[in-house]
């Protein structure tokens, strides 16, 4: 019944149209999307929908592209000067639908609305407050009377306030793993996102630290679009609406999380999936 | 095999710091009859009259400090500013000649700075201060260039590893080059930043060729700093040149073993920053 679902989710993907009248219940539409490092290509021809306000797993093995899609979304290649990038990747934000990729971009506003939480945590070396109070500054410059509000509740929605209230200004390094990681979720909410990139956020992460986020993620979906990395099936099927399954550089199939379950593990899922597109071509569809 | 190099780097490393212990205890035990035979106070003031007996050392000090302090003053600022240059605020194309330029400067010696200064810094200070042109101000300013490297490479490597740990994060919370480097790089290489100044004044106050070639080396307590003086390290060059058995030979020990406690100092506040770097 899974892999059934899964051709189908392949056959889909080799199928999306390019609509000029966008789903409304789409936060992001990726486009023949290619990226490649040095001439060698990474990413080839990636159609990727994104929903508002679900949570979307890209899931597949080490270099398969899934990181590479998701900082495209940001525009994080831009600080590679041996990157190149083509296609299109219009994403909605402040209501208006762009082509981040095409037109002229505010990289600072974009970056500001579409936040990006990393694979390891990435404190800033100041205090705990600082390290929210300061990038708020810099791009919202809200005054200082709400600074304070806003960074309670961006710590309150990471499910990190509790632990932190007493030490906002003991450094941030002090913290555990686990609690740098939610810090920096709740630096990425305090700067107001409309959509949130996630990393492999829990990979360097021990067991516990790793429920904590998770169940963050789960608090925040509905609230904002999720587009997170993983290479972890069982998570995708904790905390995926939707996942696009990665490998060479191209999304082999997209699924709901049930269509996960009956995999021992990614690499059989994957190979599987690979065996249906193979089986696909053959068939001269 | 791993016990050979262990013992082998066991074996320089205290051997290097038997140099270190052999050099001040050589130092003391020379300087030491000064002490015996009650010459401090002699060495200890501003008067050098090697004939009338006289054989302070306090304008050398004096003259040490003005053109290592001098240099700081103008390097740090300079090199701090080129650091900025090249970690983003300026442009790629122009930051990687800069910082090739910066190290090539590193490796020229510095009889070089010293002799193209002669013939055209010294000059053109004769001709707005007035005097010889070797002056305290002529040297200052070359060895300001000849410890800017230093500043540079010691602040950009600081930067570079904030960089590594930062760049995407900062880039990705929407922070312009200028904010990252202001907010963020700034006060996190706070110790890094007084690590270079420390290294430059150390590279400054023992420099030796600039000094004897172009401050003038006048052994009186400088007035201005466009009138000539003279350093620790070339006073113990010009009469180590000249003399080896007066009292003048001997207060020699005492600004050598004042140099070595300079350097000393400036790395004992360098591993103080360290330690207090590792546990922040």
């Amino acid at each position: 019944m899974s892999k059934n679902r899964l051709e189908y989710g392949l056959q889909a993907t080799l199928g999306v149209p390019i609509s000029a009248e966008r789903d409304q219940d789409l936060a992001g539409q990726i486009r023949k999307l290619r990226v490649s490092f040095d001439g060698t290509p990474v990413l080839h021809q990636v159609d990727l929908d994104i929903p508002k306000g679900k949570l979307t797993m890209l899931l597949g093995f080490s270099g398969s592209g899934k990181t590479t899609v998701l900082r495209s979304l940001n525009r994080l290649h831009d600080c590679f000067p041996n990157s190149r990038i083509g296609g299109e990747i219009h994403l909605l934000l402040g209501g208006v639908w762009q082509d981040i990729n095409g037109a002229p971009v505010d990289l600072t506003e974009l970056r500001r609305r579409v936040g990006m939480v990393f694979q390891t945590p990435n404190v800033l070396p100041t205090s705990v407050i600082r390290n929210l109070s300061l990038p708020l500054s810099l791009t919202l410059r809200p005054p200082k009377s709400e600074l304070q509000d806003r960074v309670e509740k961006a710590l309150r929605e990471a499910h990190l306030w509790n632990e932190v209230e007493h030490r906002l200004h003991r450094p941030a390094r002090e913290l555990s793993g686990g609690q740098q990681q939610r810090l920096c979720l709740a630096r990425a909410l305090a700067l107001e996102p409309e959509i949130l990139l996630l990393d492999e956020p829990t990979s360097s992460l021990d067991f516990r630290s790793t429920e904590a986020i998770e169940e963050t993620l789960v608090s925040l979906r509905g609230r904002y679009t999720l587009v997170a990395v993983s290479h972890d099936p069982g998570q995708a099927q904790r905390l995926a609406d939707t996942v696009a399954v990665f490998a060479e550089g191209r999304v082999a199939a997209r699924c709901g999380p049930n269509d996960l379950q009956g995999y021992a593990s990614l690499e059989a899922m994957i190979r599987s999936v690979m065996l249906a597109e193979r089986s696909f071509n053959d068939s001269g569809l | 095999m791993e016990r050979v190099v262990a013992t082998l780097y066991a074996v320089a490393g205290i051997g290097a710091g038997l140099v270190g212990v052999a050099l001040l205890v050589f130092l003391t035990a020379y300087s030491w009859p000064l002490v015996t035979q009650g010459h401090v106070g002699t060495v200890l003031s501003t008067t050098w009259n090697p004939n009338a007996g006289s054989f302070g050392i306090v304008p050398m000090i004096l003259g040490s400090l003005t053109i290592a302090g001098g240099a700081v003053l103008i390097a740090f600022p300079a090199g701090l500013g080129i650091c900025i240059f090249l970690n983003g605020v300026g442009p790629r194309w122009a930051a990687r000649p800069l910082r090739a330029v910066v190290e090539l400067m590193t490796g020229i010696p510095t009889v070089l700075y010293a002799f193209v200064a002669v013939f055209l810094l010294v000059p053109v200070l004769r001709n707005i201060a007035g005097g010889s042109g070797y002056s305290a101000l002529s040297a200052l300013l070359v060895v300001a260039v000849l410890i800017t490297p230093t500043i540079v490479l010691t602040i950009d490597g600081r930067f570079e590893q904030l960089h590594g740990q930062l760049y995407l994060a900062t880039v990705a919370l929407g922070l312009t080059p200028a904010q990252r480097l202001a907010w963020v790089y700034l006060p996190a290489a706070r110790n890094g930043l007084i690590a270079a100044m420390i290294l430059g004044f150390g590279r400054a106050v023992g420099d030796t060729v600039i000094a004897l070639m172009i401050a003038g080396n006048a052994t009186h307590v400088p007035s201005s700093i466009t009138g000539a003086v003279r350093t620790l390290t070339s006073h113990i060059a010009l009469v180590l040149a000249a003399d080896t058995q007066s009292g003048a030979y001997y207060s020699l020990f005492a600004a050598g073993l004042l140099l070595f406690l300079f350097v000393l100092l400036a790395n004992i506040a360098l591993r103080y920053i360290g330690s207090k770097e590792r546990s922040t």
